[in-house]
């Protein structure tokens, strides 16, 4: 099992913020990122991504309190890299992928953004932030609400910022959508 | 079985006639009564799946699971004995058990403190001196299984006191269900936690799907072809040759690609390979593992595997995994998934990962593959609940590679047990999952000679 903080990507330790332009460098990218997303432009999204991407959602359960997070180390719903997520973004381009043909309506609100240096390397920011996905699918009047936590490792560049790592921590156990069709 | 028949829901009345034909009445798919009485006349009496032993390998390592809609604690007591206690207090109905695994010597019930342990035993009771003198507490333990095996690994359940053995359950499916557990020395094992998910349809639509519905992977299945990361072979249009499918066998399905004249042993690279061996297997058996691509197959009534080699990205070899599920009924028009990723013991820690990588990317919540599944399926439970089918007395067609509609006939000089078809062009694996559960729904025998 996982220790939340230490999925934090290599996060400085608490106080060490970085300046605010760093921070709002951030925010916009992740809002861009969410942008992508929503609006299904899948290929801008993935540019978006480093080569060396880890891209990880692990499994939980519920466990006594004192049992730890129940956060899998070895159990997970995503864990790609880059050529993996490309194939999940060719799949879509399909017209025969049932489960996004409609597509699911996705409304991700992306909040509680805290950005600090990258411990590990200097080229990089760590960032945790909320997410909350909201899910229309079909004619169905009620949406899925998916929730995570997600600890990113990005590299704000000038112009071009890329997505290094991520680790999404669903609040779930057991997952209300019928399939994770999306990228969270 | 016992002689007397159970009274038949009228929603199938003249299902045996129906299953002659090769069809399906939609109501089985939806009706609240017959729901009821599956969850009494098939879970609470047949053999049903609850955990594998790498899973809780420690004394007082638990999972909860269900069997129905009932739950259940799968623990390994103090003397390494499984147990499958019902996660109910005997005081007054609490749960023992709130959460999902762990480890535990005992569990005190959090309503007045019933203490029991991972054996349930009743083993302490607040104020007994004042209050419950007399209690005997031998009287006292946590309900229990009454049958649980530990069958090379896999953990089954029965809840009926009079059922049949597990191997006697299991009858000849034995022959092919046994290749996918002992290909290797130290058998299989599960890697990680299971994916739980629900799903808007009925249970028995994922276990029939692994009866062998060959026909619809080129259609359910075709983003995936597109994609690149399967082959036509193993999932392309159902073809004379490629397939094996395999029914009536001691009332249990199975489904094999093959691809003629090569040995892809379900795609395990050499490094794995080299760890599997006949074993308890004869040297038919381990010759048909061989030569197969894929083995996907149910154990009657919610347990099933598929036994295949994949991968995430046409760029990166294939990899064998085998995937274990769980289809767990929530309702007549409910499911909740249940997904297990395994591999052989013996595999290195790198190979492991990758396996679980792959069966992950392919079958599970995010499976490219499954994903597909289950946007299909619940279109079947909504057109099972339609008034018209109702009113209409609406049959779905099964009836795929039956009789005259097919001129394959089935294999006169197979080596293994079952009615074999050398094409998988048929259906007869859910007709076989189909009339299986007819006859447990209402205690006869259905005697019809299926030449898929
Ligand atoms: S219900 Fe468990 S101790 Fe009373
Ligand atoms: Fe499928």
């Amino acid at each position: 099992m996982t220790d939340a903080a230490t999925l934090h990507a290599g996060a400085a330790p608490a106080g060490r913020l970085i300046d605010m332009d760093m921070q709002r460098a951030c925010e916009e990218f992740l809002k861009q990122e969410a942008e992508y997303l929503d609006d299904r432009l899948f290929a801008e999204w993935f540019e978006l991504l480093d080569p060396a991407i880890i891209y990880e959602a692990p499994v939980r359960t519920a466990r006594e309190n004192w049992d730890g997070t129940g956060i899998s180390t070895t159990a997970f719903y995503l864990k790609e890299d880059y050529a993996s997520i490309e194939m999940r973004v060719k799949r879509l381009r399909s017209r025969y992928a049932w489960s996004e043909s409609p597509a699911t309506r996705t409304r991700r609100i992306v909040s509680n953004v805290r950005v600090t240096l990258h411990d590990g390397d200097p080229s990089l920011v760590a960032a945790r932030s909320n997410l909350a996905v909201f899910c229309h699918r079909g004619d169905g009047a009620h949406p899925q609400i998916l929730t995570a936590e997600r600890f990113d490792a990005i590299r704000i560049g000038t112009g071009v910022s890329r997505l290094v790592k991520r680790t999404a921590i669903l609040d779930a156990t057991v997952l209300g959508l019928e399939s994770l069709s999306i990228f969270i | 079985m016992a002689e007397e028949a159970f009274a038949v829901p009228a929603s199938i009345e003249g299902m045996v006639d129906d299953l002659r034909q090769g069809l399906l009445p939609a109501a089985i798919f939806h009706d609240r009564e017959i729901y009821e009485l599956e969850l009494r006349r098939i879970f609470a009496k047949c053999w049903v799946y609850v955990g594998h032993e790498t899973e809780i390998p420690n004394r007082g390592d638990f999972v909860t699971r269900n069997i129905g809609e009932d739950p259940f604690v799968l623990i390994r007591d103090e003397e390494g004995e499984l147990r499958v206690l019902l996660n109910a207090c005997r005081h007054r109905g609490a749960q023992i058990c709130r959460v999902q695994a762990g480890n535990a010597k005992g569990f005190v019930c959090p309503f007045h403190g019933w203490a029991y342990r991972n054996s349930g035993e009743l083993i302490g009771v607040p104020a007994r001196n004042q209050g419950y003198a007399a209690l005997n507490l031998e009287d006292w333990s946590l309900f229990a299984a009454p049958h649980v095996v530990n069958y090379m690994g896999l953990i089954f359940a029965n809840l009926d006191r009079e059922a049949v053995s597990f191997e006697e359950y299991l009858g000849d499916y034995k022959w092919y269900f046994d290749i996918q557990f002992a290909l290797s020395e130290g058998g299989m094992e599960v890697l990680g936690e299971p994916h739980r998910w629900l799903v808007a349809a009925n249970w028995k639509q994922g276990a029939e799907n692994f009866c062998g519905d060959s026909s619809h992977t080129q259609m359910t299945h075709r983003s995936v072809l597109d994609a690149g990361i399967i082959e036509t072979a193993a999932a392309g249009a159902p073809k004379e040759g490629t397939g094996l499918h395999i029914h009536d066998c001691s009332g249990h399905a199975i489904s094999i690609r093959q691809l003629p004249g090569e040995a892809p042993f379900i795609s395990y690279p050499e490094e794995v390979t080299r760890h599997l061996h006949p074993g308890v297997l004869n040297q038919d058996q381990f010759d048909l593992a061989k030569r197969s691509l894929l083995q996907n197959g149910t154990l009657f009534p919610n347990f099933s595997f598929l036994h295949i080699g994949l991968s995430d990205s046409p760029q990166k070899p294939q990899a064998g995994f085998l995937t274990l599920r769980v289809w767990q009924p929530k309702g007549p028009g409910q499911m909740e998934i249940w997904n297990w990723v395994l591999a052989p013991k013996e595999a290195s820690l790198e190979y492991k990962q990758r396996a679980y990588q792959v069966g992950m990317s392919s079958f599970s919540p995010s499976g490219s593959f499954e994903q597909d599944d289950v946007a299909v399926w619940p279109g079947v439970t909504r057109s099972a609940g339609t008034v018209f089918a109702e009113l209409n007395k609406v049959r779905f067609n099964y009836q795929m590679g039956m009789g005259d509609m097919s001129s394959s006939k089935p294999l006169a000089d197979w080596v293994g047990p079952g009615v074999v078809n050398s094409t998988n062009a048929g259906e007869g694996g859910l007709r076989t999952f189909h009339k299986t559960w007819y006859e447990r729904m209402t205690n006869t025998k259905v005697e019809i000679c299926d030449h898929d």
